[in-house]
């Protein structure tokens, strides 16, 4: 097609520009010819132009995947590593410090956490959002707290969903594999007056966990994997200045899943959450509010054998019961004063409360006030300073009652903890191929509301022990923030002789204060386990990424990431910390991925490469004996190197129907992924109807 | 068909045969851009514009280019809510022409400074893929579409010819 032949079709994609307000994705990456995103600084920006090293996971790239949940796509992206432990319960760390319930990476979806805080992890398998509604995955690696407050240390990932007042996403997926995996995922929009988008979307999935064997520990506790989600969106164009927004989702979630002292459970997720948005878009700039509140219900249950009848099953009340409610309250503002300086000023409210468990009756909870701003300054035509901050005032707090044993009040939960967040970039534009980045940040890792006493385990020992006869294992006030300081260096490169491009990272770390969930004795010595901050832990790396498109339907990328973890936690073993990044971050990891298109056919494929490294698990033999407590279980398990292949498959009958197969764990199945039970290959076949 | 538009044609005609198939279509591109722009404007345009493709008669490379521009709007383009039709305009008619906005052609150098009055006066947009002529205040918005897509904004003149856009548009382009 001549170029001014295909103009006018061109065009026509450019309809329904007018009145965009909020960031309207859609409209400006055909405008710029790239992505856009805001989760580097908050003021809206071009991938190319944000400083911070950033990957985005398209739609087509979702589509195109060969696994059919988000860590499964995760694990194709250089630098990021991804332990799966059941079907589907995984985790996902940028840049290592990866774990049974990873805590260093912050998700959100559409600006609202995902990030659970009362155990300071992500519920990748209760994420509110269909595959299919998904515009694009915005991975931001390296800390970002200056925008984001605590937890993103180790980066953000940030799930921007399709707007229903500028796309129409409708469609329907059958899914069905292996496992006994069935599944059906819709959306649809509505539209009216040009002004108001809504777009209702849900899934159903079901499926087995796998079949390889477990351990006498967590015999029974494979009850079926189970998920249920609904999702509202309503986008409002009130004014030409102004667009609001409402979203309300529910997901319920039944899983297997590994716990971060290693033992395995099944959870009973219920997950709801509603947000608003205000975005106002005047000659003073762009005002954005924001308030969302998030409920988590959490049962846990432990796996049983039952000797007389030989078998086995879930404990018939939960273990473990968690009730979080999160409520945030947001107002930033974005404006320039002139035009080479870009300010965002913003300042937050939040407020995370958790009852205490398996103790009942108390809430530990915190309130924050935080306030932060970022500067941009265009110093030159190649040459941008951005620097930003960001102040959390935490308020702890206490309410309830204590066990009568315990040896402290609710008074000692009053505790203040200040923390300021930093980022600063300089970014230099050498030529219209290159661009060199310097990154300097500061962020914090707030400890979760379990390690800060929501957790609260009362044991009563026989009378004739010695005393005390009641122990406890609870989360102390005492634990304090980690703080993360890191230094990157970073050059990216356009080829000229072909669309390849290039990207480079060589990146530096210390955390100070790493928290760990257990590993140290309370103020009394009936506080027999309680999280500590352990020591102090250090990184450096270098990452670097290749990808290339060629016009004959074929691509390609290639990744890599070498990293070294040196912690320095003293002399506490790792039976009683789980925690032992250095030996369980692989010092390399290799991605690569090929991908080809030939009319309506689509075929992809998926290598990743993990060296020798190591995992974590409770000793199987081990049986604690509070008469004799210097006996101690053995728990690092060295695990051999890993490779994995997924695949894609792909053809579309016509404009709105397509069959896609898709396999994982191709190479060897059952395969050692973790410390924990094997994994098995699956494979699905997936109907897609769009109308 | 009148004298003056069978004059047109045949320079148009004179034109696209001149023209390397490489350079026309990186002017498509350009207008791509330029068409999504107007969409940012506050208040967007719409409806059915005309577009003066300016020109200085006396530069052979300026009459050439806006020949090529011209060629690219050939019976009319259309986005959701703008259809865009084109006219040759030279640069000494661009105070009485009956348009609605103006694309600067390239080739016009310092001449193009004649134009700035007429922008304030007739609070009209000025685009151009020529960058050279915004940084120098002579046009408000520079569009440049490979190796990748660079929008700078001439704050000043946008002001003073009444052009606002909405701020999320500003963020993200380069102003001056």
């Amino acid at each position: 097609m001549s170029a001014s032949r295909s103009l006018p079709a061109l065009l026509l994609l450019a309809s329904g520009l007018a009145n965009a307000q909020a960031l309207d994705y859609g409209s400006f990456e055909e405008l710029f010819g790239e992505p856009v995103t805001t989760s580097v600084t908050g003021s809206p920006q071009r991938t190319s132009a944000a400083p911070a090293t950033i990957e985005i996971i398209t739609a087509e790239q979702i589509r195109r995947s060969g696994a059919v949940s988000l860590p499964g796509i995760l694990r194709q992206v250089s630098g990021i590593d991804v332990l799966q432990w059941t079907a589907s319960h995984s985790d996902v760390a940028v840049r290592g410090y990866n774990k049974a319930f990873s805590s260093r990476l912050l998700v959100l979806v559409n600006g609202r956490q995902i990030y659970a805080d009362h155990y300071g992890y992500t519920p990748w398998a209760a994420l509110p959002v269909e595959l299919g509604e998904i515009r694009q995955v915005e991975i931001v690696k390296g800390p970002n707290s200056a925008l984001f407050g605590f937890n993103a240390v180790g980066g953000v990932i940030n799930i921007v969903t399709y707007s229903p007042l500028h796309d129409d996403v409708d469609f329907v997926t059958v899914r069905a594999g292996s496992q006994d995996h069935r599944e059906v995922s819709a959306a649809a929009t509505l539209r009216a007056a040009g002004r108001l988008g809504v777009r209702l979307s849900g899934g159903l999935r079901e499926s087995d966990d796998f079949n390889t064997p477990l351990s006498l520990l967590n015999t029974g506790v494979r009850g079926g994997d189970e998920r249920k989600s609904a999702r509202l969106d309503l986008h409002y164009q009130a004014t030409d200045m102004l667009q609001l927004e409402l979203e309300a989702t529910s997901t319920n979630l039944l899983q297997t899943a590994m716990s971060p002292s290693y033992s395995m459970a099944y959870e009973d997720k219920r997950i709801q959450s509603i947000k608003g948005n205000a975005y106002a878009d005047t000659r003073l700039g762009l005002t954005q509010f924001q308030a969302y509140r998030n409920w988590i219900e959490n049962d846990v249950y432990a796996g049983t054998f039952n000797f007389e009848t030989m078998s086995v099953g879930l404990t018939q009340q939960p273990v473990a019961r968690f009730d979080n409610e999160l409520s945030v309250v947001s107002l930033q503002h974005i404006f320039r004063p002139a035009p080479a300086h870009t300010v965002r000023v913003g300042g937050e409210y939040r407020e995370s409360r958790l009852p205490t468990t398996p103790f009942e009756g108390a809430v530990v909870s915190y309130d924050v006030l935080a306030a932060s701003g970022m500067w941009e300054w265009r110093m030159a035509d190649a040459l941008t300073l951005t620097l930003a901050a960001r102040r959390d005032d935490l308020q702890l707090g206490r309410r309830g009652p204590m066990p009568a044993a315990l040896p402290l009040t609710n008074a000692d939960w009053d505790v203040e903890l200040g923390t300021t967040s930093l980022n600063a970039a300089l970014m230099w534009q050498v030529d219209e191929r290159n661009v060199l980045r310097l990154n300097a940040a500061r962020g914090a890792q707030l400890p979760s509301l379990f390690n800060l006493g929501g957790s609260l385990i009362e044991i009563v020992l026989p009378p004739e022990a010695p005393p005390p006869t009641t122990l406890f294992v609870m989360g102390l006030p005492t634990v304090r923030p980690t703080t993360v300081d890191a230094v990157e260096l970073g050059w990216e490169h356009a080829f000229s002789a072909a669309p390849y491009t290039m990207h480079v990272a060589a990146f530096k770390g210390r955390s100070r204060g790493v928290i760990a969930d257990s590993g140290d004795v309370g103020p009394a010595a009936s506080i027999v386990s309680a999280p500590a901050n352990i020591g102090n832990s250090s990184t450096r790396g270098v990452e670097f990424a290749l990808n290339g498109r060629r016009k004959t339907g074929l691509g390609w990328a290639l990744g890599y990431l070498y990293q070294q973890i040196d912690d320095d936690f003293g002399d506490r073993p790792d039976w009683l910390t789980y925690a032992n990044y250095e030996d369980t971050t692989p010092r390399h990891l290799l991605s690569g991925s090929v991908h080809w298109t030939r009319g309506d056919w689509e075929a992809d494929a998926y290598l990743s490469y993990k060296s020798d490294f190591g995992g974590l698990r409770l000793d199987e033999d081990f049986v604690f004996n509070p008469m004799d407590p210097t006996v101690v279980p053995e728990a690092f398990t060295p695990l051999d190197s890993v490779v994995t292949m997924d695949l894609h498959l792909g053809y579309r009958f016509n404009e709105r129907l397509r069959f896609d197969l898709q396999a994982t764990n191709l190479l060897d199945s059952p395969q050692t992924q973790t410390s924990g039970p094997r994994v098995e290959r699956r494979v699905f076949g997936s109907l897609r109807l769009d109308f | 068909m009148t004298r003056s538009k069978f004059i047109q044609v045949c320079f148009l005609l004179g034109c696209l045969l001149q023209v390397p198939a490489a350079l026309a279509e990186t002017e498509a591109r350009n207008l791509q851009v330029l068409a999504r722009t107007l969409g940012f404007m506050d208040p967007p345009m719409k409806g059915r514009l005309t577009v003066g493709i300016l020109y200085d008669p006396a530069s052979t490379a300026a009459y050439r280019d806006a020949g090529m521009l011209l060629g690219l709007f050939a019976g009319g383009l259309r986005t959701g809510g703008l259809t865009l039709d084109a006219k040759l305009v030279p640069m000494g008619d661009s105070g009485a022409a009956d348009v609605d906005l103006f694309l600067l052609s390239r080739g016009n150098g310092d001449r193009a400074a004649a134009l700035v009055p007429v922008l304030k006066s007739r609070k009209l947009p000025c685009l151009t893929a020529d960058l050279d002529q915004v940084r120098a205040g002579h046009c408000t918005i520079g569009l440049q579409s490979a190796p990748r897509v660079e929008i700078i904004l001439n704050t000043k003149l946008a002001a003073q010819s009444d052009m606002a856009f909405a701020s999320v548009f500003r963020m993200m382009v380069k102003e001056l």
